[in-house]
């Protein structure tokens, strides 16, 4: 089983959109995936669960009420969320970094094979929660908006994961980064991208994620946007993405 | 500008000697290999797969996660050999 954050500091740069779709990628090739939404914002659970119900959350997993196995709840085939909890960050998680983790490594079904990928979306800004996410995950996919202060701000971002890796998670490497909302028609969206290619090289995935209205109108549908009624650009994306994430993690 | 290139030194702190993207994966093995072209470098050999483990192969290579059987061949002997006969990795 491995755990990928996907990770910025800066809200809004697809964090959310970049998990789901990828999660979604990734169960249709037949490997069960877990997405765990550790923002209070819970964004990522209401776009994979339509309706507001009373299931068990990562709270409540954190808390010992739940086990990881019984918060899953199946949203597609092969793909499970542990929904957010609003009240999350109500919860002292400072003594205990390393609970998700210990939990993750305790769950059956997880780590006996049942389950490939567990994908977490992380919260903006840098807190306990996401302090937890990467204590526990394997990789972080770095999402950045090249156009924004979301790639100025990578050094604080990496300046963090460092301090994490050297104290709780030895094991924690940076998969790549991941550009997001990619509007190729601008020559500064253009530039920009030349600038982070020609600084971070193969760090940067090779694949950019467009700026297009099927993210939108899916988030508002609360479905992928390989369930649009329409086939995007970003699908392609997305899916080749995810291959490429996959690759990165076979070869290391 | 300054930024991204403290960044990007530190990305190669957090992952140290162990990141290898695909494209780096692959020219270490080229420049291991000594250069020159895939034909100069490899012998053709044919081998027999237990039905098995072929099914399971052409699994993992439909789902994606293998997309070089020669590579993970090489790998699979260079791995067996270093174990069991010592040989150079």
């Amino acid at each position: 089983m491995k755990v990928i954050a996907i990770s910025n500091r800066k809200g809004g740069v697809g964090k959310t959109t970049l998990a789901l779709n990828i999660a979604n990628e990734i169960r249709r090739l037949g490997i069960a995936t877990v997405l765990i939404d550790l923002d209070s914002q819970c964004d990522l659970t209401k776009s994979a669960i339509p309706s507001n119900s009373n299931l068990p959350t990562i709270l409540d997993v954190l808390k010992g009420n739940v086990t990881i196995n019984n918060a899953c709840h199946e949203v597609r085939e092969d793909l499970y969320i542990i929904p957010g909890s609003k009240d999350l960050d109500t919860l002292n998680l400072k003594k205990s970094p390393k609970l998700l983790k210990s939990l993750l490594r305790k769950s059956e079904d997880l780590t006996e094979g049942e389950v490939g990928y567990v994908i977490i979306d992380t919260p903006p800004g840098m807190n306990d929660a996401s302090t937890m996410a990467y204590a526990a995950a394997n990789h972080v996919v770095l999402v950045t908006n090249p156009e924004t202060f979301s790639m100025e701000n990578m050094g604080l971002m990496i300046n963090e994961i460092m301090k994490i890796k050297d104290t709780l998670n030895k094991d924690l490497n940076i998969l790549g980064i991941a550009a997001n909302k990619l509007d190729c028609r601008r020559s500064l969206a253009k530039k920009s991208m030349k600038k982070l290619r020609r600084i971070f090289s193969g760090s940067i995935f090779k694949v950019t994620i467009s700026y297009d209205a099927a993210v939108p109108t899916a988030q508002n549908q609360q479905i992928p946007v390989r369930e649009l009624n329409w086939r995007s650009k970003t699908v392609n994306q997305f899916s080749s993405l995810t291959r490429e994430i996959l690759e990165r993690m076979e070869g290391i | 500008m300054e930024s991204l290139w403290q960044a990007k030194k530190q990305l190669e702190q957090v992952n140290g000697q162990f990141h290898k993207t695909a494209q780096e994966v692959e020219t270490r093995r080229y420049k291991r290999a000594g250069g020159g072209r895939f034909e100069d470098r490899h012998k053709r050999v044919t081998t027999y797969l237990e039905n098995e483990l072929y099914q399971e192969i052409e699994s993992l290579r439909e789902r994606g996660l293998i997309l070089n059987l020669t590579a993970v061949v090489n790998t699979a002997l260079r791995e067996y050999i270093t174990n069991n006969h010592g040989g150079k990795k």
